[in-house]
């Protein structure tokens, strides 16, 4: 790593520790934004202060967080109280470091499946080719903004639980870029378990696996073939297992189920509707009681619906996909808060050989600006002044969503119009030599 | 999503931005303006209306008579108190609510500065504290257990202060009177609490925290002995005369928070039921009728700006302002003095307090219905959030109209040749919609953005840091070491373009000179549409008057290679610089509102005004948690840096 990257981590580290010591810490702890019943500090808090006196943690209903997890700061708090900041900073380092890896990993090969299929490109492409230093550089930015990114720091700082999430997706991008299936599907077992949303990228996981295989015996990519199959199969059964095992672990520890329900239960019933900067609890509280059931069947699947769109569309580029996936989780997940979108901001220069065709970056930028600086003021407005109302946060939270809905799109859209760009030139022509226009459908 | 991916719309829509900006900025800025002032027009606002059931005025019926409650017995019996004695009378105070029957308390407190924390006087150096002791005394409520309770109280003033801001005696001997004859009645579901606050917003904030236990940094105080439930309203009664011609109410408060518009409708609704006449910032409404001609608009336009310049300061324009900070809704009425004939008499206003106080009594809930966001041309007409906003983001537009556009033009400079779009004839054949994508120069602008609000961060903590050490250095009053040291950090500041002139390595090209001061500028005024709407939510008086000064400046400055158009538009952003902002709107306040007509006289009081305002600005912020320094040195301030960053770019 050269100097700069160096120079970085130095920064976030120091931010980090500065905020940590600051009355920032507590303050950005409590708030909505940050924490959610699922990830907030405090909650763990109390989790570990039940298992020290002997009472089940998931007995009462505050307590959400999975049963390793709560081993883990267990024992970390049994240490010592300041090994927590540490800890915290430390998970932070080692996602930014999964995360170069991964981002370096996946140019590597969009780079040999670019050269592959260079003599199909049309010759005036040449600008929304991946270059070759895009390597070297792209995953120090990467790691650059994950380290100092305001959502990323903000997430660290409040102690969100969050960060053990964006590690395990973090390993799933690598892993899976690696083509290791066994330590893949483990990772991606670990973020299912943290926050179960993330078991929709078992998808483009497997589709990659396929794709890495087919490359190494240099034949055809077929996602139907019975070899393609087998892998597939394979690659589920391991998650499955992995899965299974993480739950098992948990089962021994506490010998009983309970934490099921107080996990799972409380993503997928989302009986907490303490406001957040997700859609559910608003349109939740206003809901008629016996409504409730059919919305929430129809809010959940909403969720895991677009993986098989997705899956048809960018069948050949199931690393995209995957990203795709991670924007759709932060947006649409029932306890979202700013830190889901540190993963997904900081996979986006990833993609820069599309950013040709980004159409709304400004509109996007502001929007995430805007929403950010607004949503806290109005909270204060609305909980503590009381002369704003619900009303106020809610919009705010929508332009949140809709920035995030924008990014996706338009990042969806970028992508495959440099697809099509590659193959039929950055300005297709008809016989006469007029300009043609493509219509997307 | 045609909009949002169609490369053809897009196109279009970025040409008509590029052509019209200017025309279109300048519509929006004038329609914006005009409009915000046309909403003081009847037609255009709405008539005030009851939101809150509960409060039901119309039943109460008001039995207050003053014959046997003598109010102006007791006043002058306080005058000679308080004209003999030093300070509040707490002894009097004590045994005259004791007398009652009241359960009375007393509540010390001392406020130490924030930072100056000593004070030369002679050749010692003492702590510098305000100290003062508040008397207040609770009525329990018959009919429940103390789980609520209305406010009723009135400032201690006396010798010189009572001179400035009006005498209180009068006031005091109605809360006494008054609390005689509510001592009588049933009907009491939450105690009254009747204060008498010394050392006005001081004692105020004092006892406000004291009473909810908020540990406060500044103010000690001594343990408090009784309470009462959660308050639900508070009144708070200036009168220093015996005969009343009018009744005038007071609703700004600290950050600009506003009492529910109930609570101000209510006042004014008792006030007519009285025959009383209500007012307004000093205004007497005029007829329905006569509204609609010229002289009415203005005076209702000047009712609603002189509404929106007490909210823009962020101070609390009386002591009930500090219990909006709490979510308590709280008023101010004040007496204006009457002469003996066709004025009113204490009576009249027990009567309207005595109503007031009722109906507060019948409330199940906090006020929560009606508005807090609005601004009153008239004591029953209202301008609400839903009215006002839209002129507000016809100014919002300006800015970001001219963001856009330098956005687009610092994207789309072919090299070599920046001033190649004007003759753009169509805008979609291929070299231009390609030009679309030269990568914007947005390395080397991020560190001017931080570098300019971290500035803003400096000069936000500066006082603390730095006059904190230097007070003792220069020997000079806290006020002028404040305004001194914060004038001085922000020349400092602005010579930050100067200091980074060096490090900051021009590139060679034209083109790409000119998309970095096209980006800066661009992001600045983006940055600006965003910082004035979040300030807008919070005290729209504040960022609307802000709005009108700057955008207009900001859109228009720009870089320019020959000197005398350079300083031009230098002196052009000086004006808008926030110390100068200041003194200018208090400049225009003095000039509308005070009888100096002599320019020179004029001056030098808005100078002393802005020099006090400034360290009232600053002590406020750490006392009483007023916003304004923070807004104007870490939001405002970093923003006006990076238009003068673009001013002072090479080119």
């Amino acid at each position: 790593m050269a100097a700069p990257m160096l120079f970085t981590i130095f920064l976030g580290v120091f931010v980090r520790i500065v905020l940590f010591n600051s009355s920032l810490a507590s303050w950005l702890a409590d708030r909505v934004e940050v924490s959610t019943p699922l990830t907030s500090w405090k909650s763990v808090i109390e989790g570990i202060t039940l298992l020290q006196n002997g009472i089940s943690p998931y007995a009462g209903d505050v307590f959400h967080e999975t049963p390793l997890v709560l081993y883990f700061f267990h024992h970390v708090l049994s240490v010592g109280p300041w090994l927590v900041p540490t800890v915290f900073v430390l998970l932070d380092l080692i996602t930014a470091c999964l995360l170069h890896a991964g981002a370096g990993h996946c140019l590597t090969y969009l780079l040999l499946t670019q050269s592959k299929e260079n003599r199909i490109y049309s010759k005036d492409a040449d600008k929304l080719l991946i270059k070759r230093s895009d390597i070297l550089d792209l995953p120090r930015l990467v790691a650059s903004i994950y380290l100092l990114n305001p959502y990323t720091i903000v997430t660290c700082v409040g102690q969100s639980t969050i960060v053990v999430t964006h590690l395990a997706v973090a390993a799933v991008f690598l892993f899976t870029t690696r083509g290791h299936r066994f330590a893949a599907t483990l990772a991606l077992a670990a973020a299912t378990y943290q926050s179960l949303y993330p078991a929709m990228t078992v998808v483009p996981c497997a589709m990659h696996l396929v794709i890495l295989k087919a490359q190494t015996g240099s034949s055809v990519v077929s996602y139907l073939s019975s070899s393609s199959i087998k892998s597939y199969i394979s690659t589920t059964v391991m998650f499955i297992f992995w899965l299974g095992c993480l739950h098992g672990l948990s089962f021994l520890m506490l010998d009983s189920w309970d934490f099921l329900f107080s996990t799972y239960g409380c993503i997928l019933t989302v009986p907490n509707l303490t406001p957040n900067m997700g859609l559910f609890w608003y349109f939740f509280t206003e809901m008629f009681e016996h409504f409730r059931h059919f919305f929430l069947w129809v809010y959940q699947i909403n969720v895991f619906i677009y993986t098989a769109p997705l899956a048809i569309k960018l069948r050949k580029h199931p690393l995209f996909m995957m990203y795709i996936q991670c924007i759709i989780i932060a947006i649409f997940k029932s306890y979202p808060a700013f830190g889901d979108t540190s993963v997904y901001l900081a996979l986006l220069p990833v993609w820069s050989h599309a950013f040709y065709y980004l159409r709304n970056s400004l509109v996007v930028g502001v929007m995430f600006v805007l929403s950010s600086i607004l949503a806290p003021i109005l909270w204060q407005l609305w909980i503590y002044s009381g002369s704003a109302n619900a009303n106020f946060f809610f919009a705010f939270t929508l332009v949140y969503n809709t920035a995030q809905i924008f990014l996706a799109t338009d990042v969806l859209y970028a992508f495959l119009k440099r697809e099509f760009a590659l193959v039929n030139g950055m300005k297709p022509t008809d016989k006469d030599g007029n300009t043609q226009q493509a219509v997307l459908q | 999503m045609g909009l949002m991916t169609d490369p053809y719309t897009q196109a279009v829509l970025a040409t008509f931005i590029g052509r019209f900006h200017k025309v279109g900025s300048l519509l929006c800025y004038v329609a914006g303006v005009a409009y915000m002032l046309a909403l003081a027009y009847p037609t255009l606002n709405a008539g005030t209306y009851f939101s809150e059931n509960a409060l039901l005025p119309g039943l109460v019926d008001r039995e207050y008579a003053d014959s046997s409650y003598n109010v102006e017995q007791l006043a002058e019996e306080y005058k000679k108190v308080i004209d003999g004695g030093e300070g509040l009378p707490v002894a009097y105070m004590e045994t005259k609510f004791t007398q009652l029957g009241l359960d009375t308390y007393t509540q010390n407190f001392s406020v130490k500065h924030p930072f100056l924390e000593t004070e030369v006087i002679g050749k010692r150096r003492v702590p510098k504290t305000i100290q003062g002791t508040n008397v207040y005394a609770i009525l329990r409520a018959p009919r429940i257990a103390g789980t609520e309770a209305i406010v009723l109280m009135v400032p201690y003033r006396s010798g010189k202060k009572a001179q400035e801001r009006g005498d209180t005696h009068f006031g005091i001997g109605l809360m006494l009177s008054l609390a005689k004859f509510f001592q009588t009645k049933t009907y009491w579901s939450k105690d009254l609490i009747f204060l008498v606050v010394d050392q006005e917003d001081m004692g105020m904030q004092a006892w406000l925290e004291a009473y909810q236990g908020i540990p406060s940094d500044y103010i000690s105080s001594s343990i408090m002995q009784g309470r009462s439930g959660a308050i639900m309203g508070a009144v708070n009664l200036e009168v220093g005369v015996p005969r009343v011609k009018r009744l005038d109410l007071v609703t700004e408060g600290i950050n600009g928070h506003l009492p529910n518009l109930d609570l101000f409708n209510l006042v004014v609704r008792l006030c007519g039921k009285e025959g009383v006449q209500a007012s307004f910032q000093n205004q007497v409404d005029s007829s329905n009728y006569h509204r609609l001609t010229r002289q009415g608009y203005e005076k209702s336009a000047k009712t609603m700006l002189l509404n929106m310049a007490h909210q823009a300061t962020g101070q609390p324009r009386a002591i009930h302002g500090l219990f909006l900070h709490y979510h308590i809704e709280a008023i101010t009425i004040r007496a204006a003095a009457g002469q003996k004939s066709g004025s009113k008499s204490m009576q009249v206003v027990g009567r309207v307090l005595e109503g007031v106080i009722r109906s507060i009594n019948n409330l199940l809930e906090r006020l929560h219905q009606s508005f807090f966001f609005y601004v009153l041309p008239n004591c029953d007409r209202y301008v609400s959030i839903g009215l006002y906003m839209p002129p507000f983001a016809l100014l919002m537009m300006v800015p970001l109209l001219n963001g856009l556009a330098l956005w687009i033009k610092s994207g789309s400079i072919s090299k070599s040749l920046p001033t190649k779009d004007s003759g753009k004839e169509t805008p979609k054949t291929d070299s231009e919609i390609t030009d679309d994508f030269v990568p914007r120069p947005l390395s080397t602008i991020m560190p001017l953005l931080i570098g300019a609000s971290v500035t803003g961060a400096l000069l936000y903590i500066s006082p603390e840091f730095f006059m904190s050490r230097l007070g003792n250095v220069f020997k000079l009053t806290p006020e002028e070491l404040v305004s001194l040291g914060v004038m001085a950090l922000f020349v400092g500041g602005a010579m930050f373009p100067h200091i980074i002139r060096r490090k900051m390595s021009s590139p060679s090209d034209p083109g790409e000179v000119a998309a970095e001061w096209q980006l800066l500028k661009s992001f600045a005024l983006i940055w600006q549409a965003v910082i004035l709407s979040a300030i807008s939510m919070m005290n729209f008086s504040l960022a609307f008057f802000i709005s009108v000064a700057m955008v207009p400046i900001s859109a228009v400055v720009k870089p320019s290679s020959r000197t005398p158009l350079r300083l031009l538009n230098a002196v052009l952003l000086l004006l808008i610089s926030p110390p100068v902002l200041l003194f200018l709107f208090l400049a225009i306040f003095n000039a509308a509102t005070s009888p100096i007509s002599d320019g020179g006289e004029l001056l030098s009081t808005t100078l002393q005004m802005s020099k006090h305002a400034l360290y009232r600005a600053v002590v406020d912020g750490y006392v009483f948690g007023n916003l304004s320094y923070g807004l104007a040195t870490m939001v405002v301030f970093p923003n006006w840096l990076m238009l003068w960053l673009v001013v002072w770019k090479k080119v």
